[in-house]
């Protein structure tokens, strides 16, 4: 892509491909919670949008997604905005926390500082997020006895545990403790501080910690991700990394996939949308693995001819856009599925409706 | 007043745990053949009817009455048992007899094979392959029976509230299990337990004069009985024989009120509470006169089981006991709004009867034995002990679980009015967001260049604070102008 500065210059072919990214990116969204900087980000960079303007762009984007996304998951009881802002605050702390971690590397010069830096972010992103994707897949293909819900052993195990001050959530229909959460937000936020996704823990730990419904963590998280969002837009834009136009045209496709996504998790059950987010998890994580060796080639830990890096970086972005796109088709087969079940089933409804 | 139902595969060992356990409890032992004996003797003869419902199908009319005949009397000598004694009923399927009744322990008692081999043989004197061929093809026939006349799987484990393998545990300590298990809150036998009983008595004892009599015996009718209130619903091409049922309902009694209603076919209106104020009553009713439908009102109180309490445990047990206060009877329902809004429809010939259903969603399915009578389900206004985000989600689920379960529509009273009544002003505020979506895309394409030059001058501070108010309220501004058109369009698929 040609750009004007760090400034690309649109013509219509990468526009089209800018609404297909944003297309996956806001049904991941809709359905799962999460879709955007696992997914679209390093999708711009590859159609050659500078890293930073890659991010500024969409998390700009992110705000007015999430304000959609939260607003139409609210209408179907999904968003505890209580428990949101709850998180929220826990979460500015780590964020703060994992700016300081990670400014602490790329302090350092040259290759090896980038290298060390790269490294550190994909070793928190494989070792937490492989335990999650796993816990995810395993509970969503188990059999239970009193339906397809998820597992509540672990929320169960807290409750029994009763660390005062609980709180009581009406629309999750949850008592939580105020330590549990805390630890939680802060985790999330220190994750979207060091990797660029929260999401990926906060829904998990929102389902399995404090035995939250699936569509309501899902609901919640977009609820937060609208002044993560917003913040970011913010900074990004006095720096001068945000091009309206990318945002602009992301919209164009990811708010035709929010409602698909959002219509996805009314009509298929809660074990479908689990094993999308840890087949989506896991593929991520495979993604992040395969990157590692050119980090610690960088770093001298390993020899390997530097002719290979473009291989590995390939195949790690490879497996990223499989992430998205194997999600995206997943969702939307389960969608197109139950969409014409549903209108079999209208069908039998009396003439006067026709 | 007490009822045990348990049912039994052939040669299973169901026997010996009946009689041990009304040993042990002091209850009455009914077994099915008592009941046959008695249905015969009424003039119901039984074995036809179960040659002709398991060979292949017949499509006959009068099978089809005298099995409803045949249900119905069943129904009445077990309600009448059950209501002056404590009983234990040793059937194929009398938990689905009793249909819609609360607190009933309902137990399925099976062995493998080789356990009922073991009883054939002793039993019937016949060999191993003789016994395998025997017990095969009686657990055919029984299924077959059920289905036709239920349209359930009797094997079905989810109907029933506990299973026993004899095979595995002892007759005795099988009876100690159901013993223990009767001791739960959930199979106490409550005003709500009396109040079904009777209600379905009532309801049983009609249908047996509407069908025994031979002007009446024709009748494609489907009858519902609350408190002493009866109500019928006819086809409107047998309308002429209303007059009839009137008469031959007058041995039910003076203080029975019988009502009929003629319908084409019957809409499902499902609510915690009943009002005639919400605009859902005559949304409905108009729905019934274009549909020419009774509409059957069936009142569920939403009340978790244990697996479901855990996010909100309750802080009093009540022990199953109903908590509304008793109030009169209003044609036939339990509370005055439900009542009135039951007045109005019999005044306006729609009605198809009231229904009570209290517990947990199984309790709620359990509940709707002939879905083929319904074209549609409409609900409203349910889960109202929860907060609004939580009843919008389980009312969302509950839809998606009954078209599912059923495979009928299943529809909110929002649903009902957009389809009666299509808006104009949501045709002209999409209209509205498309224009205002256009605007503002054109806008920041057009002027890219000078957005750009205000955002990257690190000179011009003012300029950058405009760039970014303005940003941070085109973004949202463009993103829900947009959504609302993507949406709209989506509708058009009926997706969303």
């Amino acid at each position: 892509m040609i750009t004007e500065g760090i400034f690309p210059v649109l013509d219509a072919f990468s526009a089209i491909q800018i609404v297909i990214l944003g297309l996956i990116g806001g049904t991941l969204s809709g359905f799962i919670g999460s879709g955007g900087a696992f997914f679209l980000t390093p999708g711009m960079m590859n159609l050659g949008i500078p890293g930073v303007l890659a991010v500024g762009s969409n998390i700009t984007h992110k705000f007015g997604k999430s304000l959609v996304g939260s607003k139409e998951h609210g209408k179907l009881g999904h968003v505890d905005k209580k428990l949101g802002l709850f998180l929220l605050i826990t979460a500015l702390i780590g964020i703060w926390a994992a700016v300081q971690i990670n400014s602490m590397f790329f302090k350092k010069q040259g290759e090896s500082g980038s290298a060390a830096g790269d490294l550190y972010i994909s070793i928190v992103f494989i070792s937490i997020l492989s335990i999650v994707s796993v816990l995810i897949s395993k509970d969503a293909v188990k059999k239970r006895e009193h339906g397809e819900g998820p597992s509540t052993k672990l929320a169960e195990f807290f409750t029994k545990i009763y660390l005062p001050p609980v709180i009581q959530f009406h629309v999750a229909d949850v008592k939580v403790s105020f330590w549990l959460i805390s630890v939680v937000g802060m985790a999330t936020g220190f994750l979207a501080g060091t990797i660029g996704v929260g999401g990926f823990i906060g829904v998990p730990a929102m389902i399995y910690l404090f035995g939250i419904p699936t569509t309501v963590a899902a609901g919640t998280e977009l609820f937060l991700a609208i002044f993560m969002g917003a913040w970011g837009a913010v900074n990004y834009a006095w720096a001068g990394f945000v091009d309206l136009r990318l945002v602009f045209l992301l919209y164009t496709g990811s708010l035709f996939g929010i409602h698909l996504g959002i219509y996805g998790t009314k009509v298929l059950n809660e074990k479908i949308i689990r094993l999308v987010t840890g087949l989506i998890i896991l593929l991520s994580v495979i993604s992040r693995i395969i990157a590692v060796p050119v980090y610690m080639r960088k770093l001298g830990y390993i020899e390997i001819a530097p002719k290979w890096d473009p291989l590995f970086n390939g195949t790690s972005k490879a497996f990223l856009y499989a992430a998205g796109i194997s999600g995206f088709i997943v969702i939307i087969t389960a969608v197109i599925k139950a969409y014409y079940k549903r209108i079999k089933i209208r069908a039998n409804l009396p003439a006067v409706f026709k | 007043m007490g009822l045990i139902t348990i049912s039994r595969g052939t040669f299973s060992g169901s026997k010996i745990v009946s009689e041990l356990l009304a040993k042990e409890l002091g209850y009455k032992l009914v077994c099915r053949e008592d009941i046959v004996k008695k249905t015969d003797l009424f003039g119901i003869p039984v074995n036809k009817l179960q040659e002709a419902i398991t060979k292949p199908p017949v499509a006959n009319q009068r099978l089809k009455h005298l099995r409803e005949v045949y249900l119905a009397y069943m129904r009445l000598q077990l309600c009448e048992m059950a209501i002056n004694d404590k009983i234990i009923y040793n059937g194929h399927s009398g938990h689905l007899l009793m249909k819609g009744v609360p607190n009933i322990l309902k137990i399925r008692v099976l062995g493998d094979m080789e356990f009922r081999i073991n009883g054939v043989n002793k039993n019937l004197n016949l060999d191993r392959e003789e016994a395998k061929i025997y017990i095969k093809n009686v657990d055919t026939e029984r299924s077959k029976w059920t289905y036709s006349l239920f349209g359930r799987d009797w094997s079905d484990p989810m109907q029933y509230d506990l299973t026993l393998n004899l095979s595995e545990v002892p007759a005795n300590k099988a009876v100690e299990s159901i013993i223990a298990y009767l001791d739960s809150p959930e199979f106490k036998i409550t005003g709500e337990t009396t109040r079904a009983l009777e209600n379905l008595k009532l309801e049983s004892l009609a249908r047996v004069q509407i069908g025994k009599n031979s002007r009446t015996e024709k009748a494609d009718i489907k009858v519902t009985a609350e408190k002493d209130y009866v109500n019928v619903i006819i086809p409107p091409k047998q309308a002429d024989v209303v007059q009839d049922i009137f008469e031959v309902t007058k041995e039910l009694g003076n203080n029975i009120t019988v009502n009929c209603t003629i319908a084409n076919t019957s809409i499902l209106w499902i609510q915690e509470k009943y009002h005639m104020d919400t605009g859902t009553y005559r949304d409905i009713l108009n729905l019934a006169k274009k549909m020419d439908a009774a509409v059957e009102m069936l009142r569920w109180e939403y009340n978790p089981g244990p697996l479901e309490r855990f996010h909100n445990p309750p802080d009093i047990y009540n022990s199953g006991e109903s908590t509304l206060k008793p109030e009169p009877s209003f044609s036939g329902c339990t509370d005055l709004q439900s009542g009135r809004v039951i007045d109005a429809l019999i005044r306006e010939g729609y009605s198809g009867g009231c229904s009570t259903v209290r517990g947990s969603s199984k309790n709620l399915y359990l509940s709707i034995l002939h879905p083929k009578r319904y074209s549609l389900f409409v609900i409203d206004d349910l889960f109202l002990s929860k907060p609004p985000e939580v009843r919008k989600r389980k009312t969302a689920e509950l839809i998606e679980d009954l078209a599912v379960h059923f495979k009928l529509p299943v529809l909110e009273p929002s649903e009902l009015k957009s389809r009666i009544s299509p808006g104009k002003k949501q045709k002209f505020f999409t209209a509205g967001c498309f224009i205002v979506a256009m605007v503002l895309f054109i806008s920041v394409f057009f002027n890219h260049g000078q957005i750009i030059k205000l955002i990257t001058d690190e000179a011009n501070n003012t300029g950058k604070i405009i760039i970014i108010t303005i940003m941070m309220v085109f973004v949202p501004a463009f993103a829900y102008a947009y959504s609302t058109i993507t949406k709209t369009i989506l509708r058009l698929f009926k997706i969303g």
